[in-house]
């Protein structure tokens, strides 16, 4: 209105080229990669950066190998899916009645318990892992209070760290929940308890106001921590590497990153693609979700 | 008030009881293990499963200490530098994209917003994995190590201070400006004296999440590294927690949360501060 | 805010929604390809390779190329560094280490690698940021000599050379000895707890079936990387660890397979969060002397046994071979990666080196008696130790063809699903 017309699209341009540089450029630098050649020597991947030369039948042998049964990269594949699947449900099982109590049922203590749960948000990933492990080591305090409570043996202690997928699914549930809880937080938090009172003057019981008023009216809050939480899982490799580290309880994250860190820097490249095409409609799903919300409040 | 909390456990009328054991238990089951972490930072020996007397020495006094050991400090003043860096760079850019965004009518701006939310939600395994190949392959000339780490994260925590200043400017909305260019203020002037002023809030919240969470970046850093020199904390405690690890691990990671803590703490004061008038006025 | 219906934008559109995804897609590749031309059609470090990669075998020596690779001049001064390694972890000695600053004043940095197809990748993408490999082994000195990743060494700053064996001062994966020094010999056997683990190994007919004996499920380690975790199975099934048949190879991933179905092994050289626990790992002969310093309170050293299948009583095949140093192209501290590899050539460094690495530095002074003498290892693992007479009972893991390289690979890769 009262600036030249390219004045505000200026201070856009260079957010834009950054992330053109470094987001989009790298990604077309895997398509080619992945569809490119490789040194029939020394195995390094010669990319091929002119589309109209790229080659797919690599990319589709690593496809093929993914529906071929007993191949690593179906088992690594099932096993993501499910680690995610499980450890969503946890984060949401665990999450949503967190969230309802501090959005509901805090009171005074509310900004302690916000305070609390963002915790993790700048506590380093890495350092509550790390945390983990001394716990779950074979003389570690895990295995000292089961053994106290009388829960597990003491002679042969639970290995905890030598390949459990139980212990992977708990160490991405203990990652991830805050990130749960915090839609789950916003979205309870805005239901006015003039409608839950509603309810109860209706008639309803705890459960029944539970069940038709606060599940329904949260559900966008579910579907966007679900999200939240599930995608950056799937791209999740160092939690297995440090809880577990062998292959039963490989994820797909592994396999791409020791591709990268072999000869087979081709199969890595095409391995990234395939997941991503995997992600592509819940992460579309979520950015058409946003910006329809905040087109929404814009107005 | 822990008696309070436990006579409500107690109390079978007591509202919300069940909900008040969870919440409990999951502050409990989120914040021991960390704490268990820091304790065993000052342990006595180098045991990291049995407690053996309080010493600072793997803080300073131990060879292998944070202060002694060069890989340990080399690894910090490496978090400070990227993370530092990372901010000066996402900060402004992140602001300026917000505004244009919030002020800039055209169809360009929808396709800009959606590549940036898009590097948001991409899992950062594809992202830094697509940043090596980037740097090996076609930018070989600047190759893997802390310039590439600069780039690629400041790339990756872009989202950051956009989606904050955003959702600032529109709590905002134009009326500041407006009236202050009624009251006779050209245009530069009401940004500079009128809207800036009104975003640091947001600028100084930016500026802080963006910093925990370089400092806490892994995936990105560790692509992206070169060698030793480049390591970074999170790096470190991640190829040594199979290796033997020390207390003094646990004390440098320790030592990052303190700084992370510190820093949102004066970060959510000043921002309540600063809102403290436009929260009176609403 | 909700506003009224009718005043919210319509919301984005599928079809618009498409459009600008669409924008986006079309500018990259334009973009790419300026940015390619700019950057030449370079990939990777390194030279293109004059000669063709020659796979070095017994019987057959290989002198490596220097063509345009020369070695570094002559009385240089060392330089003030610091000096970098790319090595295993903890492969020298702390107290070594620190030794060497002190002489040099300066100071050395460790960029740590965890298999020797990692090592060739980072050398590959970044080879001439370090100025010391520690280790090479004879499977990749072709490739990284050939594709001039490392150069050949000055030995005017290896006066200590004189004190290697015999057989490594022209071995025959690089005739007389341009750009390697030997580091360590060490053979690749089954170390077990003794105090856990009731069967005696070296008794039995193929002392490599412990390794999928079921009843040990779960405390079995195998060693990482493509060509020892192959060779477990190849050696049980008592082929060539070095073929290049398919057939066998199919056989031998199948063997693993099986086995981590049953075993869910761990692939590691050493997990010292598991030293405690594990019963039976293939280990390389060194790594058991190596453990008395990382043991977990309440458990000797004593409690640890190794056989080397050769030598035991079903005569089984065995890997015997060597670590190599080697000096990258390009590295910014040549003189000072001579210096370290000469330190390390001296007696009385090597056997403080030794004590604590528990692998075998192959010097004419440093003798089985003289180790035994000296307790540079424990007691009770007298059989680590290696002569020059071993080296013909037991085999080598030699270079292989890309294209026979790249399916190991592949194998391993199916194997440990990567983790």
């Amino acid at each position: 209105m009262w600036f030249p017309s390219w004045f505000w699209p200026s201070f856009a341009a260079p957010a834009t080229i950054w992330l053109l540089l470094f987001f989009v450029l790298p990604f077309f630098v895997i398509l080619s990669i992945a569809f490119g050649r490789v040194d029939p020597i020394f195995l390094t991947p010669s990319p091929v950066y002119n589309p109209l030369r790229w080659d797919v039948a690599p990319f589709r042998d690593v496809l093929s190998q993914i529906f071929t049964n007993g191949s690593v990269y179906q088992s690594d594949f099932l096993h993501t899916l499910a680690f995610v699947f499980v450890a969503t449900a946890l984060c949401l099982a665990i999450g949503y009645p967190v969230a309802y109590f501090i959005a509901r049922h805090a009171g005074r203590f509310r900004t302690l318990f916000l305070v609390a749960f963002i915790a993790p948000f700048w506590i380093s990933y890495m350092m509550r892992m790390l945390a983990w492990i001394n716990l779950l080591q074979p003389n570690g305090y895990v295995n000292r209070i089961l053994g106290g409570l009388g829960v597990a043996n003491t002679q042969t202690p639970i290995q905890w760290l030598n390949g459990k997928p139980l212990t992977v699914i708990l160490g991405l549930t203990y990652g991830y929940v805050p990130y749960m809880i915090l839609p789950l937080f916003g979205v309870l938090d805005r239901i006015p308890s003039s409608t839950m009172e509603a309810a109860r003057d209706l008639g309803a019981g705890q459960v029944t106001t539970f069940l038709r008023v606060t599940l329904p009216l949260s559900r966008q809050g579910i579907l966007a921590g679900v999200v939240i939480v599930s995608l950056p899982m799937f791209g999740d490799y160092y939690t297995q590497t440090l809880l577990a580290g062998t292959r039963n309880t490989a994820m797909i994250g592994n396999l791409i990153v020791s591709s990268i860190q072999s000869s087979l820097v081709q199969t890595g490249a095409s391995l990234v693609l395939i997941l991503l095409v995997l992600l592509i409609l819940p992460m579309l799903y979520y950015l058409r979700a946003t910006s329809k919300s905040t087109e929404l409040v814009a107005r | 008030m822990i008696r309070g909390v436990l006579a409500r456990l107690s109390n079978p009328w007591a509202r919300a009881r069940f909900l008040w054991a969870v919440a409990l238990a999951y502050v409990a089951w989120t914040l021991l293990p960390v704490v268990v972490a820091v304790l065993f930072s000052f342990n006595g020996t180098r045991s990291l499963t049995s407690w053996q007397g309080f010493s600072t020495q793997w803080y300073a006094g131990n060879e292998s200490s944070v202060w002694q050991d060069p890989t340990l400090r080399s690894a910090l003043v490496q978090s400070l530098k990227l993370a530092g860096l990372t901010v000066l760079i996402a900060v402004p850019l992140g602001v300026g994209f917000a505004l244009a965004l919030d002020r800039w009518r055209g169809r360009a701006s929808g396709t800009a917003n959606f590549l940036m939310l898009f590097s948001f939600i991409t899992p950062e395994v594809a992202i830094g994995v697509a940043l090596f190949l980037f740097f090996v392959q076609l930018a070989s000339g600047i190759g893997t190590g802390f310039t590439a780490q600069v780039f690629g994260l400041s790339m990756y925590m872009l989202a950051y201070p956009v989606i904050i200043v955003r959702a600032r400017l529109l709590s905002i909305g134009k009326e500041y400006e407006e009236a202050a260019m009624d009251l006779g203020a050209s245009p530069t002037q009401a940004l500079r004296r009128v809207l800036v002023p009104l975003l640091f809030p947001a600028i100084f919240a930016s500026v802080a999440i963006v910093f925990a969470a370089s400092i806490d970046n892994f995936v990105i850093s560790q692509q992206l590294s070169r060698d030793a020199s480049t390591q970074t904390i999170p790096i470190l405690i991640y190829s040594s927690a199979r290796r033997g690890p020390l207390p003094s691990l646990n004390a440098l990671a320790s030592l990052t949360l303190m700084a992370s803590t510190a820093l949102i703490v004066v970060a959510a004061v000043v921002y309540r501060r600063f809102t403290r008038d436009e929260r009176r006025a609403a | 805010m909700p506003g009224h219906p009718r005043d919210r934008r319509r919301p984005l559109s599928r079809r618009e929604f498409l459009r600008r995804a669409g924008v986006a897609g079309i500018a990259t590749p334009s973009l790419a390809a300026i940015l390619a031309a700019c950057a030449g059609e370079t990939t990777t470090e390194g030279g293109s390779p004059s000669a063709a990669l020659q796979l070095a075998r017994p019987d057959s020596p290989v002198t490596l190329p220097t063509q345009g690779n020369p070695a570094i001049a002559d009385g240089l001064q060392p330089e003030a560094g610091p000096l970098k390694i790319l090595g295993y972890n903890d492969y020298i000695r702390k107290f070594i280490l620190n030794k060497f600053s002190d002489k040099f004043s300066t100071s050395v940095d460790w960029t740590i690698f965890d298999t020797p197809e990692q090592m060739v990748q980072m050398m590959q993408s970044s080879g001439s940021n370090w100025d010391l490999i520690v280790s090479v082994t004879p499977e990749n000195v072709g490739k990284l000599a050939f594709g001039q990743l490392i150069q050949p060494l000055n030995k005017t700053y290896l006066p200590n050379f004189a004190n290697v064996w015999d057989v490594f001062q022209s071995p025959f994966y690089d005739v007389d000895a341009q750009f390697t020094a030997p580091y360590t010999v060490y053979t690749t056997g089954i170390t077990w707890r003794n105090d856990v683990v009731n069967e005696d190994i070296p008794a039995m007919d193929n002392p490599y079936d412990i390794l999928w004996d079921s009843k040990y499920a779960g405390q079995v380690h195998l060693l990482n990387g493509s060509r020892d975790t192959l060779a477990a199975a190849l050696l049980r099934m008592g082929s060539d660890v070095n073929t290049s048949d398919p057939n066998v190879l199919d056989q031998a991933k199948q063997m693993l397979l099986d086995g981590v179905e049953t075993m869910n092994w761990k692939f590691d050289h050493v997990d010292y969060s598991e030293l405690g626990t594990f019963e039976i790992h293939h280990t390389w002969s060194g790594q058991v002397a190596y453990y008395q310093y990382y043991l977990p309170k309440g458990l000797p050293i004593t409690a640890f046994s190794y056989v080397w299948p050769p030598k035991a009583a079903g005569k089984k095949p065995g890997i015997i071979t060597n670590d190599m140093f080697a000096i990258p192209k390009g590295a910014k501290s040549p003189v000072l990666a001579h210096a370290m590899i000469d330190f390390l050539l001296d007696r009385s460094n090597a056997a403080v080196n030794y004590a604590y690495e528990g692998f075998q530095p192959p010097l004419t002074s440093i003798t089985p008696e003289s180790i035994l003498a000296d307790e540079l290892v424990p007691k009770n693992l007298s059989n680590i130790l290696i002569t020059q007479e071993d080296f013909p009972l037991g085999v080598q893991e030699l270079e292989l063809a890309p294209a026979v390289n790249q399916l190991y690979q592949q194998i391993y890769q199916e194997v440990t699903g990567g983790a």
